[in-house]
């Protein structure tokens, strides 16, 4: 573990050297060093503007997740009730999903809803939904049906049976889906802030571009890879082992 | 078959194929109320299928299924009176043995009712698994998996229990000591209690009636009245002796299986 740590360490060290004598040799107008990225970097953050525009963009990530959970969860269960709807979704909705790259859906939800919050909340939605689809499928694929066959003794009613039985085991794939969409929501929100938004992160990144300050670019592009980072090592990591546990499939002890 | 609409369970002509594959070849028997009957045959030979459909699980070809006089294909509401037990415990894994058995009141009743979790906690001390309420399944053993399944299963007040193999996963000593617990929760209770076997000895130490079934396409080779008295040993004179009485009836070439032996 402390060795592990020490190479990490060291890792990382080796890239703060490289970037440094990258820096050194190249022109400041095209490389930032690493001195004058950390200089910016605690600028921003010692600012009311910095923090309000990282708290812009982690609202409509959030948001966007969250829209993009409970469309891409509704349209994949729905696929188990409907014939309709299965086909609705596995030829259309969900080719057209995967298919579109995000800088479309980008322009057109821009063209669409102007500058506003709207824009990158849905760019995000829409992006992240497919995660949610296809783990969702995944997950109903591996459904325990002895499980939903003994709830139907029970009772009659699908609705009773798909909130108690069907839903939390399918808990451990949507949180997958949320680990691995939180990731894309973010570079794409940053995108979409860029063509269509007036706050944010992408938004002060196009600003700091337009003026060529290189310095905050780096800056604000090391604030992003460490909020993913955090996220993803930390906050899901803990919610992994603290809540997630329960919802996993077991092995049973053999009797 | 004559019936006078007081049998808890009536089956008339029952017939079921997969496909070209002939599983029940007309059935018919009808279980009183409070009777405990055994349906005795071997692997394979439709017993289960039976019993899923008395349960309202699978449909059927042609024939009746009464239950308390209702046809269960034109009145669903008849099977509220019926529970399950299945082979395996069929227990959800995140929840703990407590949260288990409420599973089945929370499924049936519409709304909230304060005396459920003294239910809940009562069915849990009828099988003997109060000081286990808090565990979750995969921190008990095969036999206590099935006991919640049971507890689950009789919390709902049920008429009628239907049990597909409930013990066939147990060892020996677990599978005798649930025998007389089911037996108990029987008498206890006061349900019908309709039992799934391929095991002679079982059925003969649990139940009123053995039905029992030959070989695929199943239909009844003979229904046999155990009249031995409560507690029953389970190795005497007459035991031994109804056990040959069954195995005559699928012939001496000992193609039954049986376990005990």
């Amino acid at each position: 573990m402390v060795k592990r740590l020490a190479l990490q360490a060291l890792a990382i060290a080796t890239f703060i050297a490289l970037w440094w004598v990258a820096a050194a040799y190249a022109s400041s107008q095209l490389l930032p060093t690493p001195g004058q990225t950390l200089r910016e970097f605690i600028h921003i953050l010692s600012s009311s503007k910095g923090w309000e525009s990282i708290g812009n963009t982690a609202f409509r990530v959030l948001a966007g997740t969250l829209i993009g959970l409970l469309a891409g969860t509704l349209l994949a269960i729905t696929t188990r009730y409907s014939s309709l709807a299965e086909v609705a979704v596995r030829s259309v909705i969900y080719p057209l999903l995967q298919s579109v790259p995000s800088i479309c859906w980008a322009l057109m939800l821009v063209i669409w809803f102007g500058l506003s919050q709207t824009a990158p909340i849905l760019v995000i939605a829409v992006a992240v939904a497919p995660f949610f689809i296809i783990n969702i499928w995944e997950g109903l694929k591996e459904l325990d049906m002895s499980l939903v066959e003994m709830a139907g003794t029970y009772t009659r009613s699908r609705l009773k049976i798909l909130g108690k039985v069907i839903m939390p085991m399918l808990y451990s794939y949507i949180f997958a889906a949320v680990k691995s969409s939180f990731m894309v929501a973010w570079k794409v929100v940053i995108l979409a802030e860029v063509l269509g938004a007036v706050s944010g992160i992408g938004y002060m990144l196009w600003i700091s571009y337009q003026v060529y300050n290189i310095d905050r670019v780096f800056a604000w592009t090391m604030i992003s890879a460490i909020i993913i980072i955090a996220f993803d090592y930390g906050i899901f990591n803990y919610i992994d082992r603290r809540f997630m546990r329960k919802w996993k499939p077991r092995e049973l002890k053999p009797s | 078959m004559e019936t006078t609409g007081t049998e808890a369970l009536v089956v008339k002509d029952l017939r079921k194929g997969f496909g070209p594959l002939g599983v029940l070849g007309g059935i018919s028997f009808a279980v009183g109320r409070g009777e405990l009957v055994c349906i005795l045959g071997p692997s394979g030979c439709g017993k289960t299928t039976l019993l899923r459909i008395a349960a309202g699980l699978i449909p059927f070809d042609s024939g009746t299924v009464l239950i308390n006089g209702d046809d269960i294909r034109k009145n669903r509401d008849c099977l509220k009176n019926v529970s399950v037990v299945f082979q395996e415990p069929r227990l959800l894994p995140w929840r703990s043995a407590r949260q288990n058995v409420y599973l089945s009141l929370e499924l049936r009743k519409d709304g909230r009712d304060g005396r459920d979790l003294e239910a809940v906690d009562g069915a849990l001390a009828l099988v003997g698994l109060s000081e286990f309420s808090s565990s979750y399944p995969h921190e008990l053993s095969g036999g206590m998996r099935q006991r919640v399944s049971l507890a689950r299963a009789i919390v709902t007040e049920p008429e009628i229990l239907l049990m597909d193999e409930p013990l066939t996963g147990l060892d020996l000593r677990n599978r005798e000591e649930l025998q007389d617990e089911i037996l108990r929760i029987w008498s206890q209770k006061k349900v019908t209690l309709v039992l799934v076997t391929h095991d002679p000895a079982e059925a003969i130490h649990m139940a009123d009636r053995i039905i029992v079934l030959s070989e695929r396409p199943a239909h009844i080779k003979g229904i046999i009245n155990v009249s031995i008295p409560r507690p029953r040993p389970r190795d005497s004179c007459a035991v031994r002796e109804m056990e040959n009485t069954i195995r005559g009836l699928f012939g001496e070439d000992g193609e039954h299986e049986n376990p005990r032996r």
